[in-house]
């Protein structure tokens, strides 16, 4: 008995390190790369007038309700937030003596390396065609596990309803399969907004930053926060005050899949610690059968 | 099979049952009012929060309370401690009804419960990122395996039933269990270790999100050792417990040896989880004094205390002392992981949550059914292991014997 | 512009009205303008209206044939009016339906702006063409946009000051109507920006009555006067949310219910815990050996 107890634990101790994990380590990596053919958006804080077209543009776009979130039964189109009914909203950043006020558009991010796209469990949330991170019915369980995930806090969950969906930017892609813009893009008075290609909004921002340095915080937000985004921001006052996270270059959910590929590579930990865990019981089984024997024995 | 083990017997329908029920009903009452008006009107979840008191207690700390399959497997049939198995089966049928429940509370807190089946059966759509998937489909397996391994006590029940092919059926179900429980065991050891485990490094994905007095890529394993330590809590609790209100000798002896098991791993998760904090630069935060601290600090108070209690080999005897122990310890691991799923998560200043009355009284109907379950479980088939040897009557002196004598007849 | 033939206005009657109408319809065949008023009844292959021993069907269908162009003016004509709610016993309906088939423009209203019909007139006139069509024969010049979106009450709506009964304050202030059943939300028509008669504020609104929706099939005669509807293509008003709004409830009865659970748990525990404290004195444990007898008894569950 001695053996096969100091063998058990010696097998788990091995298997258990293996499966459970210690400290991640993140070794120098590549930012995740953008498909070649990926799209996303440019906001200029400096061009945005606040008008909300693109709200409008987009609640019709994609045939949302109205949101009366801001004064229920007081304001008619008034979002708050984000939400169930809302895939786009302007957000006023009322400034003080040292930071002027700002006007902030939220929408997904469309991240390079998304951290719902990591979480769902059977891919509902997905990069798809030209990088557009989009949601699919039927895969979707509504476990939420993608808000947890979300470093924007993004996708928002039906709560008024009893057979709920995933609500977040699209991208319109409904329309950019028609061969058309996505609506807020297209609706934008003042091109606040705009809608391109990643390399060439990249471009585009960059070639701002450079012409007008006085004018901006001397960043585009996107081009490596969390792995990088398909959409791109580009402001005269910090990032932060905006709601945009202080993000590393590496994707948020970094961590978890280092750990996950460390005990799934083809599932050999848990077959392993399996295969020793019945190697012990059947010792173990063997000896008690021997032990009874020989107190039965006369 | 266990042997001793026999039906407690007695009447189902007593008043703390049909007390139970009351609550049980009206928890049920509110699982159908979400079912037709959706979260949104019978939980405060929130875009925000999106996992709330459900995830929290009745996945996360529910089934780390069902963990005493799992410890005792671990102490009787891997490291092989024989004297441990009366307590073997009642533990396995508290971790069936732990387990099942929390799987009945993940139907229930998913938005879209009814394309769940798919979860197991889309094997070329599993994520293999996806930490969640992995906790899904381990403990969709470990339900199937504990009530497997409980089954013998149901069979053993049917050998001696009215109908004659339930008792044939029971007979050939039992040989082929003797054989084949084995492999079972091993299984009910090996999904736990993982999915305890992974129940910690769910968090680890809201990254920043979480505040760094809980997030540690140490999650998971300070999630396996709790959820070790509150089984040989959760198996004290229920034996002393049962033991009382069944009218029956306590294991106070057999509990004393598990008290001795759980002080090295109080140890062990308090050592790591504060080497981690200083570690990682994080102990300032430990003493800001502000909720999430003092939170903190009251889980290491917690830990530490119900270790401390059960340093003595005397203080381990008691009964009592095991309980307030055994229960100091159960909130030192739940207060951990309410923790590390709701007060730590920081989605942003501008949200609040705190559990609904909906969320409150589904949860508690739940464990009242739980309970429930376990009455009538426990009372018609044999579950409770036998009784340990009456205690030694100090032998009274002359005439106080033949008195006693006299009086007892 | 030569009015050949009017029913109403004619200083003539019977036959020869008439022969005025078959001389003009001759003279300048696929030319003349036909404007048809009032809706038609079908119903008893339309027996309901006759002239000169022809239904209306037929008259209208006859005009329409030779005309240049056919114009149905007010609600009733173009989808039925007043005459075709429930239970529309004649079967009234509008010229599109009787006149399948031929391009009718309609300039619904009850009353229809003069306006909108002459536009379309002196277009016809000056240029032979028609102007732009909804697909229910609406020159979008007029009925291109709801009231809603050039509503002078506009800014009382998206500021969210509303009447809330009649009479009130608010009223008296000339808020907005909608809560008391604006139907100007679902409704095109250009009450709010082309006077009637050349009469500002000569409209419901502007009087301070909620818009009835007049031109709507849907919704005139059909959805009571003071019935809330939905806003057919929202747009924001003059509030933005912050960076960071607070969102999510914390219901005190909760709060107090999970503090009663938890006291409640923890206090069950040390109690249980003090009853096994007394079991676990040495005399207790002596009583509860008892007799050897006892042992063969079953346990007494409590439970």
């Amino acid at each position: 008995m001695g053996i096969s107890r100091r063998t058990a634990l010696k097998g788990l101790a091995v298997a258990g390190s293996v499966a459970v994990g210690g400290r991640a380590r993140a070794a120098e990596r590549t930012l995740p790369a953008a498909p070649p053919d990926a799209v996303g958006l440019l906001y200029d804080t400096t061009r945005c007038i606040g008008c909300k077209a693109c709200v409008v543009a987009c609640s019709e776009a994609n045939n949302l309700e109205p949101d009366d979130a801001y004064w229920p039964g007081g304001l008619y189109q008034a979002p708050l937030d984000l939400n169930e009914r809302t895939k786009n909203v302007i957000k006023l950043f009322k400034g003080d003596d040292e930071t002027p006020s700002s006007f902030m558009k939220a929408q997904c991010m469309h991240c390079l390396d998304p951290a719902c796209a990591a979480a769902c469990m059977l891919g509902a949330f997905k990069k798809r065609e030209f990088g557009i991170v989009t949601w699919q019915a039927d895969l979707c369980i509504g476990c939420r596990y993608c808000q947890i995930a979300c470093p924007y806090g993004i996708p928002k969950f039906e709560w008024s309803k009893a057979l709920p969906k995933m609500v977040k930017c699209e991208l319109c892609s409904h329309r950019i399969a028609q061969g058309r813009i996505p609506a807020c893009a297209e609706a934008c008075p003042r091109e606040a907004v705009i809608y391109g290609t990643r390399v060439a909004l990249l471009a585009e921002a960059k070639r701002r930053l450079a012409a007008y340095p006085d004018r901006y915080v001397p960043k585009v937000y996107g081009e490596s926060e969390g792995g990088g985004t398909q959409c791109l921001y580009l402001s005269h006052v910090p990032f932060e005050k905006l709601g945009l996270p202080t993000l590393s270059d590496s994707p948020t959910h970094d961590p978890v899949r280092t750990l996950q590929h460390r005990i799934n590579k083809g599932f050999f930990a848990p077959v392993a610690l399996y295969g020793a865990l019945a190697v012990v019981l059947f010792r173990n089984r063997k000896a008690g059968a021997a032990e009874r024997a020989s107190e039965e024995a006369p | 099979m266990s042997v001793g083990a026999v039906p407690v017997g007695g009447r189902i329908l007593t008043k703390p049952f049909k007390a139970l029920a009351a609550v049980a009903a009206v928890g049920f009452a509110v699982i159908a009012l979400r079912f037709a008006v959706g979260l949104g009107a019978t939980t405060a979840m929130n875009d925000g929060y999106a996992w709330g008191l459900w995830i929290a207690y009745d996945v996360v700390t529910g089934t780390a309370f069902a963990c005493g399959g799992y410890a005792l497997a671990l102490l009787v049939y891997i490291m092989n401690r024989g004297r441990y198995h009366p307590l073997v089966r009642s533990a396995i049928l508290t971790s069936a009804m732990g387990y099942s429940i929390a799987g009945f509370s993940v139907m229930l807190d998913i938005g879209r419960w009814w394309g769940a089946w798919k979860v197991p059966f889309f094997v070329w759509r599993w994520n293999p990122n996806s930490v969640l998937l992995e906790v899904a489909l381990c403990i969709m397996a470990y339900v199937v395996v504990v009530w497997i391994e409980l089954s013998p006590a149901f069979f053993e029940r049917g050998r001696t039933a009215a109908l004659p092919w339930v008792r044939r059926l029971s007979e050939r179900a039992l040989v082929i269990l003797d054989r084949g429980l084995i492999w079972i065991v091993a299984l009910g050891f090996l999904l736990p270790t993982m999915h305890q485990s992974s129940l910690g490094s769910l968090m680890l994905i809201a990254g920043p999100r979480l505040h760094p007095l809980w997030q540690t890529p140490f999650l998971p394993l300070l999630f396996l050792i709790s959820c070790l330590g509150m089984g040989f809590g959760a198996v004290i609790v229920e034996s002393s417990m049962a033991s009382r209100f069944f009218g029956r000798r306590p294991h106070t002896q057999m509990l004393a040896g598990l008290a001795a098991i759980v002080v090295p791993i109080l140890l062990a998760f308090a050592a790591i989880r504060f080497g981690d904090l200083m570690a990682r630069g994080a102990l300032p935060l430990l003493f800001a004094f502000d909720l999430r601290s003092v939170l903190a600090l009251l889980e290491f108070g917690l830990v530490v205390v119900a270790g401390a209690m059960l340093v003595t080999r005397t203080a381990r005897h008691r009964a009592g002392t095991q309980f307030r122990a055994a229960m100091l310890l159960l909130a030192a691991g739940a207060l951990y992981r309410f923790d590390t799923y709701l007060v730590a998560f920081q989605p942003g200043p501008q949200w609040s949550y705190f559990p609904s009355l909906g969320e409150i009284v589904v949860t508690v109907g739940l464990v009242a059914f739980e309970v429930l379950v376990y009455l009538v479980l426990v009372k018609q088939f044999p579950i409770l292991g036998a009784q340990p040897a009456p205690p030694q009557r100090p032998r009274p002196s002359g005439i106080a014997r033949v008195e006693r004598a006299g009086v007892t007849g | 512009m030569s009015l050949d033939y009017s029913e109403t206005l004619f200083a003539a009657a019977g036959h020869q009205a008439e022969a005025a109408l078959k001389a003009a319809m001759t003279r300048n065949a696929g030319k003349y303008v036909c404007v048809i008023e009032g809706a038609i009844p079908t119903k008893d292959d339309g027996v309901y209206c006759m002239i000169g021993g022809r239904t209306a069907v037929d008259i209208a269908r006859d005009v329409a044939s030779r005309a240049g162009a056919v114009i149905a003016i007010g609600s009733c004509a173009s989808w039925g009016g007043i005459p075709s709610a429930d239970p529309n016993p004649t079967g009234a309906t509008g010229a599109p339906q009787v006149l399948q088939g031929s391009t009718v423009v309609t300039i619904p209203g009850c009353p229809p702006n003069p306006y909108n019909f002459l536009g379309v007139v002196l277009q016809y006139a000056a240029f032979g063409t028609l102007p732009t069509l909804d697909r229910l024969g609406r020159p979008l010049f007029a009925y291109g946009r709801t009231i809603h979106e050039h509503c002078p009450r506009r800014a009382h709506f998206d500021a969210g000051r509303f009447v809330e009964e009649f009479g009130d304050e608010g009223h008296r202030l000339g808020y907005c109507l909608y809560k008391v059943g604006c139907k100007g939300p679902q409704t095109f028509a250009n009450c709010s920006t082309l006077a009637f008669g050349e009469v500002n504020d000569c409209w419901p609104i502007g009087i301070g009555h909620p818009c009835f929706g007049c031109t709507e099939q849907s919704i005139a005669f059909r959805v009571p006067l003071h019935t809330t509807i939905d806003i057919l293509r929202p747009t924001p008003p003059d509030t933005y949310p912050p960076v960071r709004a607070p969102q999510g409830t914390v219901s005190p009865l909760a709060t107090g219910v999970a503090g009663l659970v938890t006291g409640a748990l923890v206090g069950a525990g040390y109690a249980m815990s003090r009853k096994l404290d007394a079991a676990d004195r040495p005399e207790a444990k002596a009583d509860a050996a008892g007799p050897p007898s006892r042992e063969d008894e079953p346990p007494r569950p409590e439970v």
